[in-house]
């Protein structure tokens, strides 16, 4: 190949051009989504319903964005007498899932929601955002 | 027609007999204006064209948003960078650094002057065109000496050596394959140069000299695989580096501006300029645009090899300086030498009848 | 080695500089340093002189962190050291813990939890290696590659994240197995499968773009020379020293997992420079590819025995994790010797956690292999240790 001058450069032209004419893979983020997988890691989700505030989720939490606090949801709540749900501080959470793991009623779980970018800097999920998803809190995907 | 007796009877048909130089100052501002345009809508396009190209090379599409197809893409771009802070740092030598850019700008307009659009069109018919249209190109490059040097900062500094020494050393290779295109024509002007190609266009006589022309022109436009003046991974962006806005905007339009020029040349020098393939007059084609048929295949040639250029710079890496050095003084200067001296003696040997 | 003394720069031999002798200052912000690396270097013309590598711009205090948190929460942090390749950085430290939580008769992984984490070892290899070839021809100037390289890496990608929901950094690995066992979309391994068949015919694209193009031969042979001695003296490890002839692979020659039972080569080459380097991460990839083979394989046919996850450490008894004693395991990263130590004594979070960075060893060796090239060389021989400045500042 190195014999005749310039051969190789042509062959890697060809590479190129077989290339050009081939259809683009790219997906049109956001006319297009690529659809997610079913353990995907997105935005935490709450269940207010099930949540006994056992603080395990804060706890395995690796860099504090879950923490305990007082919240009265409204409901009855006989699973958690004492009133304590996890915030999170979505823009610091990084999305290990630990929490979802350490969660013995499945209560806290990563949903499908990372478009998580708003006009308004308030991402200190407390438990009444947190049981929310995106659309209902009004932000979500800029259509 | 000339522009000047164009703007002559223009203004004889609205009733002022003006002077001779009151025609040759508005033809030339017309001119002027005409050229700046093309030249730099072109730069502007290929800008657009080089991501979309490039971008397909990658399985990619490319800009596809701005516009139809995203063709204004180049408008947003241009948008952006004007409205960008002009920062000029503090110690700059001030008339390198702005210089600059006035001169790669003006030069480069300047080097398309003599290109034959088509039977009859063009913006200077200089009867010695081919000279201007490459002293005027051997100029342009002096811009990135000046802001290499200007900018006062070593990147620049770096950017602005490299490019000294390649335009020194590929323009001798370059002025031998031109000028045994010129033995061939046996005149300076560009519209010679295309008619002689009425039988066979030059590439079949002198496939050594495009060659070699092809790789000289890429090195003197400052392109992959010889951009080392602006090598981005190393230099983060050679001569371009203290310039922002607007004025690094004018660079990059000149950069792509000068794939459409190394285009336009090669096409004029080896390709037949603006005559159609195989001497043939398709009719159909002729008929649907009169005139401008000789327009029309320039430009499909030049685009043409101005995709080739772009298909170059997508596939091939950077060369290092010293290595391509090397290759002109040791490589392309004997062979175009070799090249200019053989397409002598035959010519020679044609006109004494030996052949 | 001796520091360069920039204040009164000299040649290193004394002799004296064909022009004047220049300070560069390739800082952290630059298009090709792989990250914030600043490269202080003394310049003869285009000549490299010296060049003296300054780190810690990426330093984020992981180790120190690791004393305040349970065993569990360091694993997100490994994700993040060399982030391209997190999947081998988990492995060698639940390794290293493992190696204090078992007793010597227990088995603390399953087998069907050892394949699946090899064979997501395997596939983060062959992720790193496609990422650094585009990025190693892109400090080149070739652009295309990258994108080649890319989209072979979103499959993978893609297949990661139907694994374990995420794509760079995945906290996959727990004590005593993996957090999930495969996909239940049965057409899984099927897809996986189907993509390794494809991938020689990608590598071989790579090669007859890249291995005999003039322009990368002249471009990466001879440039960033490394002699064995050499190697072995600064402790390379990794791709680096196995392109200087030293068949030195850690899943060969202490192997760990499954690797014993695995059929696979250990490619080296004595042609110790970027190009031979380039050839060998490609074999490298091509071996990647003959090991998931095996493994889809056994996944897909074998009944391998036991659950993904040891119950022990499942659940809400990640945060129970106690472990009492020192250990150091090294496992064979991409990019080199990975090894972790950890010393524990018996409470929840670990007295002391260390990472033998491979990126970190690999990149001392720069200035011995720069010294004496120029300019455009120093960025390939960078660019062909590979290294990634998480891993580096940790």
């Amino acid at each position: 190949m190195n014999k005749v001058p310039l051969a190789s450069i042509l062959q890697g032209m060809g590479v190129t051009l077989q290339h050009f004419f081939k259809k683009p893979v790219t997906v049109e983020y956001p006319e297009e989504r690529k659809p997610l997988a079913d353990r995907f890691r997105g935005r935490i989700y709450l269940k207010l319903e099930t949540c006994i505030g056992c603080t395990l989720c804060s706890q395995a939490c690796p860099n504090g964005s879950c923490y305990m606090v007082d919240y009265d949801p409204g409901f009855d709540t006989p699973q958690n007498k004492r009133k304590k749900f996890p915030a999170v501080e979505i823009s610091k959470c990084m999305y290990c899932s630990l929490c979802e793991e350490a969660c013995p009623t499945d209560s806290i779980r990563m949903g499908k929601e990372f478009e998580t970018a708003a006009f308004v800097r308030d991402f200190d999920y407390k438990p009444d955002r947190l049981s929310q998803n995106e659309a209902a809190l009004g932000r979500g995907p800029f259509k | 027609m000339g522009l000047t007796a164009w703007t002559d009877s223009l203004l004889q048909r609205a009733g002022w007999d003006a002077p001779h130089w009151t025609d040759l100052l508005i033809a030339s501002l017309v001119g002027s204006v005409i050229m700046f345009t093309v030249v730099l809508s072109t730069g502007g396009l290929f800008t657009f064209a080089f991501r979309r190209i490039f971008a397909r090379m990658g399985q990619r599409p490319g800009p596809n948003r701005v516009g139809p197809g995203g063709i204004l893409q180049f408008l947003a771009d241009g948008a952006k960078l004007i409205t960008k802070e002009d920062v000029r740092p503090a110690k700059v030598d001030r008339l390198a650094w702005t210089a600059a850019l006035y001169v790669a700008v003006v030069f480069t307009v300047l080097a398309w002057a003599p290109l034959p659009w088509g039977e009859g069109v063009w913006f200077a018919n200089v009867g010695t065109g081919i000279l201007l249209l490459l002293a005027m190109g051997a100029i342009a490059p002096l811009a990135e000496i000046m802001a290499g040097w200007g900018s006062n900062n070593k990147y620049s500094l770096y950017g602005g050596v490299r490019a000294a020494a390649l335009d020194v050393s590929y323009e001798i290779p370059m002025l031998f394959a031109v000028a045994a295109v010129i033995l061939l024509v046996g005149s300076l002007s560009t519209n010679d140069i295309v008619l002689s190609q009425a039988g066979v266009w030059f590439i079949v006589p002198q496939i050594v000299g495009f060659v070699i022309f092809f790789i000289t022109a890429l090195a003197k436009a400052g392109l992959v695989p010889t951009d080392l003046a602006e090598s981005e991974s190393e230099l983060v962006a050679g001569y371009t580096t203290e310039y922002s806005g607007m004025r690094f905007g004018m660079f990059f339009v000149v950069i792509f501006s000068n794939v459409f020029f190394v285009g336009a040349l090669a096409t004029m020098l080896y390709l037949g300029g603006w005559q159609a393939p195989l001497g043939q007059t398709f009719p159909i084609l002729a008929s649907f645009l009169g005139p401008a048929t000789g327009v029309f295949w320039f430009a499909v040639k030049s685009l043409l090899m101005s995709f080739v250029v772009f298909w170059v710079w997508s596939t091939l890496p950077r060369v290092r300086v010293d290595q391509y050095l090397n290759m002109a003084w040791r490589v392309l200067l004997p062979i175009s030498i070799l090249n200019f001296v053989g397409t002598a003696v035959v010519v020679r040997l044609f006109q004494t009848g030996v052949l | 080695m001796a520091r360069v003394d920039f204040a009164n720069p000299r040649m290193p031999d004394g002799s004296q500089p064909r022009s004047q002798l220049m300070t560069l200052n390739m800082g952290p912000q630059h298009p090709s340093t792989h990250g914030v690396l600043r490269l202080k270097l003394l310049l003869d013309g285009e000549i490299v002189v010296d060049v003296e590598p300054v780190l810690g711009y990426l330093h984020r205090g992981s180790e120190k962190i690791a004393e305040g948190m349970h065993w569990i929460k360091f694993i997100p942090l490994t994700d993040r050291m060399d982030y391209l390749s997190a999947m081998n950085n988990n492995h060698g430290y639940v390794m290293a813990v493992e190696k204090l939580l078992g007793g010597p008769e227990e088995q603390v992984v399953s087998e069907r939890a050892e394949h699946l984490r090899i064979f997501a070892a395997e596939l983060n290899r062959l992720s790193n290696h496609l990422f650094w070839m585009g990025t190693f021809m892109l400090d080149i100037g070739a652009i295309t590659p990258l994108f080649y390289a890319l989209r072979e890496r979103e499959e993978i990608l893609g297949f990661m994240e139907e694994l374990c929901g995420a794509r760079l950094t995945f906290n996959y690995m727990r004590f005593g197995g993996v957090k999930y066992d495969l996909p239940q979309d049965p057409t899984y391994l099927d897809r996986v499968q189907a993509f390794l068949d494809r991938m020689p015919a990608q590598v071989a694209q790579y090669q007859r773009l890249l291995k005999t193009n003039d322009i990368i031969v002249s471009r990466l042979v001879g440039t960033g020379p490394l002699t064995r001695e050499q190697a072995l003296a600064w402790g390379i490890t990794g791709p680096m020293l196995r392109a200087t002839g030293v068949a030195h692979d850690i899943r060969k020659a202490a192997p760990y997992s499954i690797y014993k039972s695995l059929n696979f080569d250990v490619p080296t080459t004595t042609q110790s420079d970027c190009y031979g380097r380039l050839q060998l991460r490609w074999a490298e990839m091509i071996e990647s590819v003959k090991i998931l083979d095996q493994v889809v394989d056994r996944l897909r046919n074998r009944d391998l025995d036991g659950l993904h996850l040891n119950p022990d450490y499942a659940g809400g008894k990640i945060l129970r994790v106690k472990a009492k004693g020192e250990a150091y395991v090294r496992t064979e990263h991409p990019k080199g010797e990975y090894g972790v130590h950890v010393i524990g004594e018996g409470k929840q979070n670990p007295v002391r956690v260390h990472v033998r960075a491979p990126s970190f060893a690999n990149l001392q060796a720069l200035p011995i292999m720069a010294r004496g090239q120029k300019i455009a060389d120093l960025i390939a021989t960078l660019g062909s240790i590979d290294i990634v400045l998480g891993d580096v500042d940790r």
